[in-house]
């Protein structure tokens, strides 16, 4: 009996060997492609055979390109429209060789009101990956698309978009002497374009409030350089810095209680300060006889940034808040760095660099000191991250004139902004609304 | 008396006979008309209207003469006329050349006076440059030596990165040479490698790396496949990879369906397992 049992055993423990043994192929892949995602933005349903009030997937479409990585199919090569999932025929989507889907519809409610509804799906396994509506009216329908290619765009990367957030920038018109200058609030893809000042005399630098309600700028309505706050949805300004000599570059710390500013005060010497906006009370940030300027705080505001020509051309240097004597470098690539922009998450800095003699927008890693150019322009400056990080806005010059553009944060895609026409310059993007 | 001289007169008398006869005989073909102030003909009517060649020869050159006269009159009234409007020419000439050569010298005056000007701007520039420069200089050097201090610092940092790189690289090394005397021992090693290229290089094609993609992200996928390379199933196995790799990794194997075949079809596995391991 024990024979047989071990026999047994024996010859179980020898399937199960055998099992173990037989072979597995393993395979390593360490490459890829870095394209764009195809993807498809089908026409929202619509209930009557009249055209829908808006056009929602145009919009989200639009977003998705803007991205830089996204691919939408065209209109015209969609085989069919599907509106609900249950129409949707994954293999026809296969066969153009889209990865995702989205889907969605319109429907009127009561009050004026619509709701649309939307989804995204996954071409190749069918799977739904996300399902939401969102309400609005006639005159919020823009919105209501920007938030739905939010949704779609962080369902598909991990990261948010960026496609409800605003920018603002300086037009110019006219010539000299005569020119008009127009400091201009727009969606992030240039269009609701509103007017917030107006001057025949420069405004310069505008900055964003970290809650996005404000703007700090500088303004020569007074014939002399001065520091404006003003509050967006009302309009309601302050002058908040009037001294002797150049008032300029507003920086808010993240609190938005204090701007770093640059002041050149009686004694001609231009340096960064401190004023807390409560109290008035000045601090001084830099002491070297040079220029130093264009003063950004770090993510957590004891730290600031500045560039300062204090070693025979610009390039950026850090400080503590608390210790402002001991300025250090941190860039050393080039001759000439200047304008420093933090990345949201602070690891990256963008500067205007000199490239084979040409200024072009470049990243440098915080901790690694190793710098990218990113623009390939004659003229490129003022450049500003995108609250998620993914992408840049910076003006450049197009046929004579000052134009806005984007690029991606590894540089690998960018694009034109539409602008309202003159001379544009100085675009900075807006932060998130809600954190 | 000698008959000489007798002969000698004979012939001095012919001679001079002959001489006078010839004389005579030329004298009356050739007796020219005798020259009078008026030589007035009586002329025959009808020889009238025939005109005289010689007349006609006369008037002729007396016209041409008049004629030859009279060019000569008209060209030495030109050759006047001439020479005095290149005198005037010459005294215009003379004139525009003065007055360039005053411009001239103007020019000069001011172009000198421009270049004093220039001169003395560009040495106050230069001597304004020294100082600043002198004062970068003094900077620079500051900064040579914070970089240096610096570079020191990150040198410091990297051989202790290197030795433990280093450590690291001595454990793969044990752990490949492991790993490579078993598949030494495989029977089909050289066919099951073709294969695994075969595999990567298809794979790799398909896949969308996203950002999130970055080297330290390792992610394990299962298929089984169909005997024609038509993928039957997949799961994801171990990945420290975010939703987004996830998708893209899946993504890119059903994309890729049917792998290839291995060229020897002894080597063809129904279980492969993908090891994605993103590298820069």
């Amino acid at each position: 009996m024990i024979n047989s049992a071990l026999r047994y055993g024996l010859s179980l423990i020898l399937l199960f060997t055998a099992m173990a043994t037989q072979a597995q192929l393993t395979v390593v892949i360490e490459r890829g492609q870095e394209t764009a995602i195809p993807v498809a933005v089908v026409p929202f349903g619509w209930q009557s055979a009249q055209p829908a009030p808006f056009d929602i997937a145009k919009v989200v479409a639009a977003d998705l390109q803007n991205s830089g990585q996204f691919d939408p199919l065209p209109r015209e090569d969609m085989i069919d429209r599907p509106t609900q999932a249950k129409d949707i025929r994954f293999q026809d989507w296969r066969a153009l060789k889209t990865d995702y889907v989205i889907i969605g519809s319109v429907i009127p409610e009561a009050g004026g009101r619509f709701r649309a509804e939307f989804g995204a799906y996954n071409v190749l396994t069918g799977q739904m990956l996300v399902q939401q509506q969102v309400t609005t009216d006639t005159a919020g329908w823009r919105k209501a698309a920007h938030a739905i290619s939010d949704v779609v765009y962080q369902t598909l990367t991990g990261v948010r978009g960026v496609f409800s957030t605003r920018i603002a920038y300086v037009k110019v018109e006219g010539t000299v002497p005569k020119q008009n200058y127009t400091l201009i609030v727009a969606d992030y893809d240039g269009e609701n374009v509103s007017n917030i000042a107006k001057s025949s005399e420069p405004i310069m630098s505008p900055a964003w409030s970290p809650d996005a309600q404000s703007l700090a700028y500088v303004s020569f309505e007074n014939r002399v350089s001065a520091i404006f706050v003003q509050t967006l949805r009302t309009g309601e300004r302050r002058q908040v810095s009037a001294r002797a000599g150049i008032n300029g570059a507003p920086a808010w710390s993240p609190d938005g209680k204090t701007l770093a500013l640059t002041l050149s005060r009686k004694d001609g010497d231009v340096d960064v300060y401190t004023l807390q906006l409560a109290t008035q009370l000045l601090t001084r940030m830099s002491f070297d006889p040079g220029i130093d300027t264009e003063p950004v705080w770090s993510v957590d505001g004891r730290k600031l940034y500045f560039s300062s020509d204090r070693a025979g051309s610009p390039q950026i240097y850090e400080i503590d808040i608390d210790q402002p004597e001991k300025a250090t470098r941190v860039t050393f690539e080039g001759t000439y760095n200047a304008r420093p922009r933090l990345s949201p998450d602070g690891k990256r800095l963008a500067t205007v660099h000199l490239d084979q003699g040409n200024f072009r927008i470049a990243i440098s890693d915080t901790t690694t000191r190793s710098l990218q150019v990113l623009t390939q322009g004659r003229q490129d400056e003022s450049p500003s991250f995108a609250p998620n990080g993914a992408m840049l806005i910076y003006a450049t010059q197009e046929r004579g004139r000052g134009v806005l553009a984007n690029v991606s944060a590894d540089g690998r895609i960018g694009g034109r902004i539409p602008d309202a026409g003159g001379d544009v310059r100085e675009p900075v993007w807006a932060p998130f609304v809600t954190k | 008396m000698s008959w000489r001289y007798v002969a000698g007169a004979i012939l001095l008398h012919v001679v001079f006979m002959g001489v006078f006869a010839l004389t005579l005989v030329s004298i009356g073909r050739e007796a020219p008309p005798p020259q009078l102030a008026i030589q007035a003909m009586l002329v025959d009517q009808s020889t009238l209207k025939r005109p005289n060649p010689r007349e006609q020869r006369a008037r002729e050159r007396a016209e041409a003469q008049r004629k030859q006269e009279q060019q000569r009159k008209e060209e030495e009234k030109q050759r006047e006329q001439q020479k005095q409007r290149e005198e005037l020419e010459r005294q215009q000439t003379e004139r525009r050349t003065e007055e360039q050569r005053q411009l001239e010298a103007k020019q000069r005056e001011d172009q000198q006076r421009e270049q004093q000007q220039r001169e003395q701007q560009e040495q106050s520039q230069r001597e304004a440059k020294a100082k600043r420069e002198a004062e970068v200089e003094a900077e620079r050097k500051r900064v040579a030596e914070i970089e240096r201090k610096q570079a020191e610092r990150e040198a410091e940092q990297r051989k202790v990165a290197e030795k433990r790189a280093q450590e690291t690289r001595e454990s793969e090394l044990r752990q490949q040479l492991e790993v490579e005397e078993g598949q030494q021992r495989m029977a089909q090693s050289g066919v099951t490698d073709k294969y695994r290229a075969l595999i990567e290089a298809h794979i790799y094609r398909y896949w969308n790396r996203p950002p999130s993609a970055r080297p330290g992200i390792e992610c394990a996928l299962t298929i089984t496949q169909a005997p024609g390379g038509v993928v039957l199933t997949v799961n994801i196995g171990a990945c420290n990879g975010d939703a987004v790799m996830r998708q893209s990794i899946e993504n890119a194997v059903l994309r890729a369906s049917p792998l290839p075949l291995p060229p020897d079809p002894r080597a063809f596995e129904r279980v492969v397992i993908l090891q994605f391991k993103p590298r820069d």
